[in-house]
């Protein structure tokens, strides 16, 4: 998916082309070494002003036999990338760092509001902007290393809405 | 030492129902109280630097929230909840019956000079309120709400704030009503309001 938008900016001429390096892209970059890891709907939270701690989510899928750990997330525009968990515990929320995160084989890990999320602290340029792409390298440990491309964008937006702290809920509209 | 692998397995399995078909939409929770709570006198100020009492929450029906600005997940979240739920209700109530949104800042250290900011982001008409350690506990303690802010004695900027994660409602008579718990699917948390202040303004 996002290789894909990347394609989209080479053109209209070439775009069965497009259309089958897309596929081709998504394979090399989007599939880990033993053809699994798959990262999807990456997206961050558009920040308040003058705030300099953002969140983003994002849903990785093993489609591989083997667990794999997600242990680290890197992007050129933040300081640093930590991975949080937040939980309402008794009424009260607490946040809490995880050193790595577990995708079992066949299953997929949600990072939504309210529950895993990726802590994107410094940002090293102006505030991102809504539509805007920031570049996010997550790092598996197995070695692999696949790049995401995560959209800035209100929660309100798209399917991250409704999910939220400690229980998520389907939407209907 | 507890695994960490297996907290992620339990989040991830704790994300799955709200992926599953399973028309949880209407679902909210809340806590109506039998007898509406009075709130103590408290002494704060308001994003614009004017005081911010409890004579600001009467005369009208409020939402209060406890957070901080630095609170990357769960307080915009529920910000950004609360503006759809308040736009819901622009539909179905009068305008002075809307309830005024008001965020409570319990970091004060962190928020004051980004607080303005900060809640105009999700409503124009959002209002931040913040002040004294104290002026915020007296509050906080009224709404029978927590919150800890673990300051670091190395003076470090990065430090944790534990806070209620909920959202009181507060009648023009500076009494809480009930109690809300984030995530409120906006159509049924405007309907139970909605519903509660009908009756409320009887009382």
């Amino acid at each position: 998916m996002t290789t894909g938008t990347t394609v989209m900016g080479i053109g209209r001429v070439s775009a069965i082309v497009a259309g089958a390096s897309a596929l081709l892209l998504g394979w090399a970059s989007l599939t880990a070494a033993d053809g699994g890891l798959r990262v999807s709907d990456a997206w961050i939270r558009l920040p308040p002003p003058g705030v300099k701690v953002h969140a983003g989510y994002l849903t990785i899928s093993n489609a591989g036999a083997t667990a794999r750990q997600l242990v680290r997330v890197e992007s050129g525009d933040y300081a640093r990338v930590e991975l949080h968990a937040s939980q309402v515990t008794n009424g009260v929320a607490t946040m809490t760092p995880v050193a790595q995160v577990e995708i079992a084989p066949g299953a997929a890990v949600r990072f939504t509001p309210g529950g895993l999320h990726l802590m994107l602290i410094g940002p090293k340029t102006a505030p991102p902007h809504r539509g805007d792409d920031v570049s996010l390298t997550l790092e598996f440990d197995d070695g692999t290393r696949l790049p995401v491309s995560a959209a800035v964008r209100d929660d309100a937006a798209g399917h991250g809405r409704g999910q939220g702290p400690h229980r998520g809920h389907h939407h209907g509209h | 030492m507890r695994s960490l692998a297996a907290i992620g397995l339990a989040l991830a399995l704790a994300g799955v129902p709200g992926i599953a078909p399973g028309g949880r939409a209407a679902q909210l929770e809340t806590k109506v109280l039998s007898v509406p709570k009075p709130l103590a006198a408290f002494s704060l100020e308001d994003q614009q630097g004017r005081p911010f009492g409890k004579d600001r929450l009467e005369g009208r029906w409020s939402l209060v929230m406890l957070g901080f600005t630095h609170c990357p997940d769960i307080c915009p979240f529920t910000l950004g909840n609360l503006a759809l739920v308040v736009e819901e209700l622009s539909t179905r109530v009068s305008p002075e019956r809307l309830p005024q949104v008001v965020f409570v800042a319990v970091d004060p250290d962190r928020d004051k000079a980004v607080l303005a900011d900060y809640v105009k982001h999700f409503n124009d008409g959002f209002i931040g309120i913040t002040g004294s350690p104290e002026g915020i506990q007296t509050l906080v303690d009224s709404l029978e709400g927590y919150v800890r802010v673990a300051r670091k004695p190395t003076g470090s900027t990065s430090y944790q704030v534990f806070h209620s994660a909920s959202v009181s409602l507060v009648d023009p008579q500076g009494r809480i009503r009930a109690t809300l718990n984030p995530p409120m699917e906006p159509a049924a948390a405007a309907a139970f309001l909605t519903d509660l202040m009908r009756r409320g303004a009887t009382e």
